[in-house]
């Protein structure tokens, strides 16, 4: 089953050995260049972005008191459920050329009056940072909350001020956690190629896309996607080095955080509004808006046909959701189990190249499973036997194959997670009472994890609903989701009309993000 | 070590297991007969708690068999038993019960088979005396209560041999010494051969027939608790079985030239602090350098000329002072040990 899923990746890193040298020169000629600069200038910034806001949020929730400062701290993990394709096109409605921000300044300053230009590389950095520094503020936070708090108060003994003590003693201390965070970041924006069309920018990943749907040349697009690859393992190495640098972290750690100053007056007023300001930028206004668009829309004489479609698209969302949970719980049960009972090292090894189907951009799992499917097409084929509808690059086989390679980590995380929590003692226990591995799975394993079994399956089908690069890539004609719908009518400056099924997929977001920040909370 | 004559609830022949370049099991060969109660002791670490685990089967051994009740359950190669075929008992430090079902069903688990599985669990229960708990659910139990379920589980599918593993160390000291007292009563009943591992020697030579002292991932000594505790075979199992001090010869000549009289120069004598009387002494050149209270009795570390130390036991009445010259006797009655580490090492090589 692991091997199913590593197998994709593995096949992509085969098929540059023979590379299609006249794909490439061509494309050397044309975009290459540029698509290689703008996805580094894309990805530093958005590291960037996102580690300082992340970070200096984190800092600044942990470290002081204020008003709103409990419910802020939580909800400033709220843009975790704003996909950037729906941002994107929010950012770009409100602020770009044709939006009222621009058209007020206009108003007041004249027609020339220079504006930041939003259809650039800057403003799908800052629309990407706003999505995802939540990842470098949560791992952040609770690198402070383990780690820094020891070494700050016995800095703050040794006479540093707060100021010092931070910039002295804590920000290297949780400089690794930052790093690790920022890597996410990295990974989340090189798997986008939706986002940063709607900004004009030209990555290597919307190159993958550009040459799969403009050309079909299987080779071609396989092996650009392996670029992709590329970026993705020095996203990927980046976070080892930092893991492997926070070890030295966890020595310190003496738990129960550190002691909150309150703040009042002025101070307490500014960072209020800091914290808000990222929630309601990156999450209430942008709901807001989609709300209020879409109530008008319904009211509007275009609003029938548009709930006539709703049903189709959410039919399609819902098939891939249940098919994918379905899929990735199942394998992520059988796996945790077989690891619990031992079966050797090759289940482990297997399960870790599993988990790299997460690492590795949408679109480079996408282009590996067309590779796999095509070339056991092809041995079937010369065995006489054939796979009804396979080769047929858009077969919702392969689409669901691709689904499940990419979201089998969170499945098994949180399926493991669960299993760990049971002692080992436990399972041996059952063993020697003369359960066999299936009985001692079903009787004893599932009941006792059956919590973080339904956290991984509803953090599986969310993920599963927001997904767009792959289903893009990979979908059969005809075969189209929410997200695809709103990235179309997006696509279309149809703003208004996207509202629903964006909405749509919020709503559903939110949930687990609801339901980390209540672990999150308990943990604290 | 004696071997058995077959048939053995268990027999280890030349166990080994190694982890990576950690040997934690070193060609082990022990056997336990039916209805006996071994309890292996040894410092955290030693590969007591793996041996363990080899009998159980949630490891395999690298070379050498297990036996269980006169059937090889593990060869190192071809025969690898899985843990629900061994039918063995496992009790656990923290044990273990499923906490999603109740007291009756945790017992009942492991007699699925039974058509009797409720008359038998209540049975078990009873044993314990735990008959009216059949409906609680685990976390509704004191540990003692708990740690009782655990042993009534694993006896219930009537196992040719018990595993328990630390199973008293969660407890507080009280209750240890009272739920020990009873579990030895309940196996007494039960007559199952039991293996039951600890770190605490008193524990160890309280509750085993013999006790097997593990050192470094090899049985150093088996032998009934008393000769354990007062002929140890090693330096190691001396001071790990309760207090001791050593001498050479000619230092014991110094406190009781009677009992060194004619013994091998090179060899090392065991004395441990009871077997020590101090007399105040102004000429004595041994002098007390440490008090240490413990309620009925003091302990005393005593300097010898030699620069070694010992301890002697006194009883509180009439303390002596640090820095006080004493002369050292060896009570009435009392006999120094003769170790024989080099003796002993020779023989296993």
């Amino acid at each position: 089953m692991a091997v199913a899923v590593a197998v994709p990746v593995l096949l992509l890193a085969v098929g540059v050995l023979q590379p299609s040298t006249d794909v490439w020169a061509q494309q050397w000629r044309t975009r290459l260049p540029g698509q290689l600069l703008n996805t580094v200038v894309l990805l530093a910034g958005t590291a960037t972005g996102a580690g300082v806001l992340g970070a200096g949020l984190a800092w600044v929730v942990s470290a002081y008191r204020f008003p709103g400062s409990r419910l802020l701290s939580g909800a400033l993990i709220l843009p975790l459920a704003m996909p950037g394709y729906i941002l994107g096109f929010l950012t770009l409605s409100t602020f770009g050329r044709t939006g009222p921000i621009q058209d007020q300044w206009a108003a007041w300053f004249g027609r020339d009056a220079w504006f930041p230009p939003v259809e650039s590389i800057g403003g799908a950095i800052a629309t990407f940072t706003l999505v995802l520094y939540p990842y470098v503020y949560l791992l952040a936070r609770a690198a402070l909350r383990d780690q820094a708090a020891g070494a700050y108060h016995a800095a703050r003994v040794l006479g540093a001020t707060p100021g010092e003590a931070a910039r002295r003693i804590v920000l290297p201390l949780v400089r690794p956690a930052i790093a690790a965070g920022a890597a996410v970041v990295m990974m989340e924006t090189l798997t986008d190629f939706a986002t940063v069309q709607y900004f004009g920018v030209d990555t290597v990943t919307v190159g993958v896309f550009r040459i799969w749907r403009g050309t079909y040349d299987r080779d071609a697009a396989s092996e650009f996607a392996t670029l992709v690859l590329g970026f993705a393992l020095l996203a990927i190495a980046l976070e080892r080095i930092a893991r492997r640098r926070a070890r030295f972290g966890e020595a310190i750690g003496s738990g129960g955080g550190i002691e909150p100053v309150q703040l009042r007056g002025r101070r307490a007023a500014l960072a209020t509004t800091l914290c808000a300001l990222p929630v309601g930028v990156a999450f209430i206004g942008p709901v807001t808006r989609l709300a209020a668009w879409a109530v008008q829309e319904q009211t509007s004489d275009r609003g029938t046909p548009l709930l006539e479609q709703y049903p189709r698209y959410l039919s399609h969302s819902l098939q891939l959701v249940v098919v994918t949970t379905v899929v990735v719980m199942a394998v992520a049960v059988l796996l945790a189990n077989a690891m619990r009972f031992g079966r050797a090292g090759v289940t482990q090894a297997a399960a870790r190249i599993a988990v790299f189907g997460y690492a590795v951009p949408g679109p480079v799992v996408g282009m590996g499973v067309l590779l796999a499917v095509v070339g056991a097409d092809g041995a079937l084929e010369r065995l006489g036997g054939n796979l009804p509808g396979v080769a047929g690059a858009g077969s919702l086989l392969v689409l669901f194959y691709a689904y499940a390679v990419r979201f089998l980590a969170p499945g098994l995380g949180a399926t493991e997670a669960g299993i760990d929590a049971v002692s080992e003692a436990v399972t041996a226990s059952a063993r020697s009472l003369g359960a066999n591995p299936l009985r001692t799975m079903l009787r004893v394993h599932l009941p006792l994890a059956r919590t973080s079994l339904v956290a991984g399956a509803i953090l599986v089908g969310v993920d599963t609903l927001k997904e767009l690069p792959i289903v893009l890539l990979l979908r059969p004609f005809g075969f189209d989701t929410l997200p695809v719908w709103v990235y179309d009518l997006a696509a279309e400056s149809r703003f208004q009309q996207a509202a629903l099924p964006a909405l749509s997929i919020v709503a559903v977001a939110v949930a687990p993000v609801l339901l980390l920040s209540r672990q999150l909370e308990r943990a604290t | 070590m004696s071997t058995h004559p077959a048939p053995a609830a268990l027999r280890l022949d030349g166990a080994s297991k190694r982890f990576g370049a950690t040997i934690a099991v070193d060609r082990t060969t022990i056997a336990v007969s039916l209805g006996e109660r071994l309890a292996l002791v040894g410092p955290s670490g030693c590969g007591k708690s793996t041996l363990l685990r080899l009998v159980a089967g949630l490891h395999t051994v690298d070379a050498g068999t297990i036996e269980i009740g006169g059937r090889v359950v593990d060869d190192g190669h071809r025969i690898r038993l899985a843990p629900e075929h061994r039918h063995v008992g496992l009790v656990f430090q923290e044990h273990a019960l499923f906490p999603h079902l109740s007291v009756a069903d945790n017992v009942a688990f492991g007699l699925r088979r039974r058509p009797d599985r409720t008359r038998r669990a209540a049975e078990m229960l009873e044993l314990v005396g735990l008959e009216r708990y059949g409906e609680r659910f685990p976390h509704e139990l004191s540990g003692g209560e708990r740690q009782r379920v655990a042993l009534a589980r694993a006896l219930a599918p009537e196992p040719s041999l018990l595993l328990l593993d630390e199973p008293f160390a969660s407890l507080d000291p009280n209750l240890r010494t009272r739920l020990r007292r009873d579990v030895l009563e309940i196996l007494r009943t039960a007559n199952t051969a039991a293996v039951l591992v600890t770190h605490d020697q008193s524990e160890a030579l309280a509750t085993g027939e013999r006790v097997a002292v593990m050192h470094d991932g090899a049985i150093v000594q088996c032998d009934d608790p008393t000769t354990v505790f007062n002929a140890p075979v090693t330096r190691f199992v001396a001071a790990f079985m309760g207090e001791a001090d050593f001498l050479t010869i000619d230092e014991l000549a110094l406190i009781a030239p009677g009992e060194a009289r004619g013994g091998d120069a090179a060899a090392t004598m065991m004395v441990r602090p009871d077997d020590l009387a101090l007399v105040p002494d102004p000429a004595s050149a041994a002098v007390i350098i440490d008090a240490e209270f413990r309620g009925s009795t003091w302990c005393y570390t005593v300097e010898l000329p030699t620069g070694t130390h010992v301890r002697s036991i006194r009883s509180h009445i009439a303390p002596l002072c640090v820095g006080d010259p004493v002369a050292v006797q060896l009570v009435p009655g009392h006999h120094p040990v003769r170790i024989g580490d080099a003796a002993q090492s020779v023989a296993r090589a």
